[in-house]
């Protein structure tokens, strides 16, 4: 009876021992996730976690098993309050970092709440660059308003265009985009006229009359989100305002518009950083673009899943960093190693100032021209020439 | 600027006629129940995405989609009603709750089946643009108009013409009175739900057809339908129909004359108005007897 009670206690302590060791060998590092999943931003918010699952697949791959990253995933249903806390939540579980976040205005406080409790927090999907002044030390943003508003102001100087009605959405984000590119249009000589809309307008009828009996512009500039810029093109289709070019901005040239609205906006220009179907000439690009296939086969690629995949890989880039110099992932380690970034991802560079501001950021110019998004903008990267002057209609 | 604010009045009338159908239908379950159906944005919502799946799938008109609508929204309409009739204790308050509950469900079994990605109409027959002088429109908007209108109209008569019509007044005013008259409340209860269900039928598939929709839209819609209940007042139809166009309008000459920035804020502070000056309501029961 003894014998057999020593044998137990013998083979519990090396199970004890094994189970110790595989826990040092494979270490599971919580990651927070915080979108939103439902609500307004609810399609931008699953975008981004595609990308983010690709991430999350392509460092797991990586370490070969030494390391793997686990994700709590929490819906902020596109709610600053309710992003608050779900970054508390993640927190309260045990997360070392945290990314996600889409709008600016929802992103705005769940940096703040990260940043008093000292998490790391990378936001991919904020633009609005009064963020990084906040004095946040933990806070680092992928994105920023001139990668968005100088390409547009490019466009416009190569297109000689004199005058521009800008019809904007009052959110954070459109509206810091649309003053942005304002000053800068202006700075240039151009004409600006703004005509600003509430995120929940659905005729725009009045607006772009407005445009076509007083403004009178060579081009139309859109921003707003994908469902503003449907009714945007709907509205000028009807009304038919002597113009020469619509450009949006955000999600027009995209797979979806030209799935399901390509007579809709023929000829129209749009930020974007993929043509459409997608090509993927970097290194990381191919990661991504060979792991979004083995995991969502089938599915366009959309740039919101390279926003998601990007500030994750960030992330990740940081804590295997902390790992391979014998570190474990902390807050502080990581929020340090987050500062020294300094990679190519699919994004292009990615490298924060100061601020945890990424300043190499640069959307591209594209345009729909039959089934196809090309990409016009910049000259080094174009798959085809602009169309110009060219309308839907 | 005559020109201006023409197409505004003329915009303005359209939209009206979209916001009084999605409406009426909320206005008439609360004003035979006095229960708020906040789940009401929700079914004209599904009725939307019928619309889409239809065209989307059999490459047809989304109007064609009416029919599949017409059962599928009924009959959450009527399940609804079927939650509803549960609810003994607080009805007023409780049944806020259980609509809100409906509400929150179908936005997130919407989102479920259809993603979040925003989807309109691509029929070019609908979006080709109608031109009256100086106006202009979209053949959508005109045909949902005419049809918002005539469905109001037969509503009305039917309201105040047929037995049932006038069943569902008498359990309006009194239901216990109507009940000693013979009539069976909760036959008439039920009325109003499937009533309410087949114009948001409609209303959804206006919706499809000339706006963008997407899982998310369904809580302004609940919105714009009790701003338009309470604008209008209780128990009047022709109310619902003008209450939803002074809406329209309102928003329309905001945006031409001041900014789309201010369409909501102006729209609320119309409800503002309108409760503080005119509690029931601009057509409602007690200014209608006076």
């Amino acid at each position: 009876m003894i014998k057999e009670m020593g044998k137990l206690c013998a083979w519990t302590a090396a199970a004890a021992f094994c189970l110790q060791m595989g826990v040092a060998v494979a270490a599971e590092i919580p990651v927070g996730v915080e979108l939103p999943l439902t609500g307004h931003f609810a399609k931008q918010g699953l975008g981004q976690l595609r990308g983010i699952k690709i991430a999350v697949q392509a460092f797991n791959q990586a370490s070969g098993g030494k390391d793997t990253i686990k994700l709590i995933t929490i819906d902020n249903e596109s709610q600053p309050a309710k992003s608050v806390a779900a970054v508390e939540k993640l927190i309260s579980e045990g997360v070392v970092a945290i990314t996600g976040g889409y709008g600016s205005n929802v992103v705005g406080p769940a940096a703040q709440a990260a940043d008093k409790l000292k998490i790391p927090y990378v936001s991919s999907g904020a633009i609005a660059d009064s963020l990084t002044r906040q004095g946040m030390k933990y806070y680092f943003q992928i994105l920023n308003t001139e990668g968005y508003s100088v390409p547009v102001v490019k466009l416009i100087d190569t297109l000689k265009i004199k005058s521009v009605s800008t019809v904007y959405s009052t959110a954070e984000s459109t509206s810091q985009l649309a003053k942005s590119t304002e000053k800068d249009l202006a700075a240039a000589g151009v004409k600006v006229m703004m005509h600003a809309f509430e995120p929940s307008t659905t005729d725009f009828t009045p607006i772009i009359n407005k445009v076509r009996l007083q403004d009178r512009p060579d081009a139309i500039l859109m921003v707003g989100y994908q469902n503003d810029e449907i009714g945007i093109m709907r509205a000028a289709k009807v009304l038919k305002p002597k113009i020469k070019t619509l450009i949006g901005t955000y999600e027009v040239t995209v797979p979806e518009m030209v799935n399901d609205n390509a007579d809709l906006a023929q000829n129209v220009f749009g930020l974007s950083l993929l043509s459409f179907p997608a090509e993927f000439p970097t290194p990381d690009g191919k990661v991504f673009a060979k792991i979004h296939e083995d995991l969502f086969k089938g599915q366009d690629f959309s740039y919101i899943e390279e926003y998601g995949y990007a500030g994750a890989k960030v992330l990740f880039d940081a804590i295997q960093r902390v790992s391979a110099a014998g570190g474990k992932p902390t807050p502080d380690n990581l929020r340090a190693e987050l500062g020294k970034t300094d990679v190519d991802t699919v994004l292009g560079h990615i490298r924060f100032n100061g601020d945890g501001l990424n300043t190499e950021y640069m959307q591209h110019i594209g345009q729909i021209q039959g089934k196809k998004v090309v990409i016009v903008w910049p000259d080094n990267l174009a798959t085809g020439k602009m169309v110009y002057p060219g309308l839907p209609w | 600027m005559t020109d201006l604010i023409l197409q505004s009045l003329y915009s303005g009338i359209l939209q009206g006629g979209l916001y009084a159908l999605i409406g009426l239908g909320l206005a008439l379950v609360f004003g035979t129940m006095n229960v708020i159906n906040f789940a009401h944005g929700e079914l004209v919502l599904l009725a939307a995405y019928m619309a889409y799946m239809v065209e989307a799938h059999l490459g047809v008109n989304p109007i064609f989609a009416i029919p599949v609508a017409l059962v599928l929204v009924c009959l959450c309409s009527a399940l609804i009603y079927g939650l509803l009739s549960l609810v003994r204790v607080d009805r007023e308050l409780n049944s806020l709750i259980l609509t809100y509950g409906v509400a929150v469900i179908l936005t997130n079994a919407i989102l479920f089946i259809w993603s979040a990605d925003p989807h309109s109409t691509g029929s070019d027959w609908l979006q080709g643009a109608v031109v009256f002088g100086p106006l202009f429109s979209m053949r959508g908007q005109v045909l949902f108009f005419i049809v918002a209108v005539i469905l109001l109209a037969g509503l009305w008569w039917w309201l105040s013409r047929s037995w049932y019509g006038r069943a569902l007044r008498a359990v309006s005013s009194n239901r216990a009175a109507a009940q000693l008259m013979g009539i069976n409340p909760r036959a008439t209860e039920i009325i109003s739900f499937l009533i309410a269900g087949i114009l948001a039928s409609f209303a959804g598939v206006a919706i499809f057809s000339y706006q963008v929709i997407q899982p998310a839209s369904g809580e302004s819609l609940t919105i714009k339908a009790f701003i338009i209940t309470v604008l209008a007042g209780m128990g009047s139809i022709p109310g619902v129909l003008i209450g939803g166009i002074l809406l329209g309008l309102a928003e329309a000459l905001t945006a031409t004359l001041g900014s789309s920035a201010w369409q909501e804020l102006v729209g609320m502070v119309l409800f503002l108005l309108v409760l503080f000056f005119m509690p029931n309501g601009l057509f409602g029961v007690k200014a209608r007897r006076g």
